[in-house]
């Protein structure tokens, strides 16, 4: 019911509650030893480990409300970090079920198809991939 | 006139044959945990170093409970030998030694659930040295998780010993059990790891090996009788050979 859950609404929350959604589509397909230490790895690289660190514990607690930085730069860091951590270990390509999770979280970030399509190049296919695939895979993201 | 008595003759006989006779006879030197973790932070420089690390035996499993039945204490010995056993085995799969077959198994099982997680894992490491090291101790500790009824994606490393230790309902032995091979485990990869990274691969092996031998000879030590062995590696490889014909005829 969670009755007396405190409403939050702070983009750092947010970030927690999207990694931990990626998260869930790498248990699909992968072991907690794996997972647990890309994402140590990715949040680590990009300064990210203090805030999983800070709201980690209570988020459960919390109804959380969408809410992203306003800073472009902050936000493309979390997004970029988002898709490290669902393709640092494994090709997004052959896991559906990780790619799904993170297309679930790239939808609500308000990025624009530019930059979720240079994240794509960058992030699924690893550079090698023409525009009409790459057009063709954005309908899962759009 | 001075005459040698029939004990004093026989004494000087055995004493000119066997100098080691009226020793205390040969014993194998080990560390304490103190001097083990202390070695564990500092430099190892050579093999030496290497060898003192690995005579740190742990603590044997029937040290572990009280009041014990004979019958308790043959299985808990068992279960024991059986558990350290599976860990030589596994470790040296992965070092590449061992049956071919086995180890071509293990090498194709690395693109598959739960061995493919400890080479993502591993390859999350920064320091490309330590990447061998990190795959070695998650694969050996994935690996001795496996049970009958396979692994879990959320708890994929699980050491438990091999067996079911006896006992009364609701008793906390088992528990005992698997936190002690735990702990066993950590601490033998824990070195493992250290030597890997100060002296190579070849000399982390030869650790491996080391150490668990003289943890087998610090358990049991009436059974590998190394009284008149002549050197610590002789005594090293009597409690080797000991062991493995012990485990062939169990099997």
């Amino acid at each position: 019911m969670r009755l007396f859950a405190k409403r939050v609404r702070d983009p750092e929350v947010c970030f927690c509650q999207n990694v931990v959604e990626v998260i869930d589509g790498l248990t699909a397909v992968t072991t907690n030893v794996a997972w647990t230490a890309i994402t140590q790895r990715v949040l680590r690289e990009r300064g990210l480990l203090d805030i999983l660190v800070k709201h980690g514990d209570n988020i459960g607690g919390y109804i959380i409300e969408e809410c992203y930085p306003s800073d472009r730069n902050t936000l493309m860091n979390h997004a970029e970090a988002l898709c490290e951590i669902a393709s640092g270990g494994l090709s997004l390509l052959e896991n559906p079920p990780v790619l799904y999770a993170l297309s679930r979280v790239l939808k609500k970030m308000g990025l624009y198809d530019s930059e979720k399509k240079a994240l794509l190049k960058k992030y699924v296919y690893k550079g090698n991939v023409d525009d009409s695939l790459l057009n063709y895979m954005m309908q899962i993201f759009e | 006139m001075n005459r040698v008595t029939y004990g004093e003759c026989l004494r000087l006989l055995l004493l000119k044959y066997n100098k080691h006779f009226f020793n205390n006879g040969m014993k194998l030197k080990q560390i304490d945990e103190y001097e083990y973790r202390q070695m564990l932070d500092s430099k190892l420089c050579s093999k030496q170093d290497m060898f003192r690390l690995a005579s740190y035996p742990y603590v044997s499993l029937l040290s572990k409970y009280k009041n014990l039945i004979s019958y308790e204490q043959r299985k808990i010995r068992e279960i024991e030998d059986d558990s350290v056993f599976a860990f030589f085995h596994i470790i040296s799969l992965l070092f590449g030694v061992g049956s071919q077959s086995e180890i071509d198994t293990i090498n194709r099982n690395m693109n598959v659930e739960p061995l493919r997680s400890a080479v993502i894992a591993a390859r999350q490491e920064i320091d490309p040295a330590e990447r061998a090291p990190k795959y070695f101790e998650l694969a050996c500790k994935i690996l001795l998780s496996l049970d009958e009824r396979g692994y879990s994606m959320m708890n994929v490393i699980n050491i438990r010993v091999r067996g079911k230790i006896p006992g009364m309902p609701f008793s906390n032995r088992q528990k005992i059990a698997d936190e002690w091979f735990s702990t066993f485990v950590n601490l033998k990869l824990e070195g493992m790891k250290k030597v890997y990274r100060d002296l190579g691969a070849e000399m982390a092996y030869t650790f491996v090996v080391s150490s668990t031998l003289h943890s087998l000879y610090h358990f049991t030590p009436n059974r590998y009788n190394i009284t008149y062995c002549q050197s610590e590696d002789e005594a090293l490889h009597k409690v080797l050979r000991i062991f493995t014909e012990l485990k062939d005829k169990r099997s």
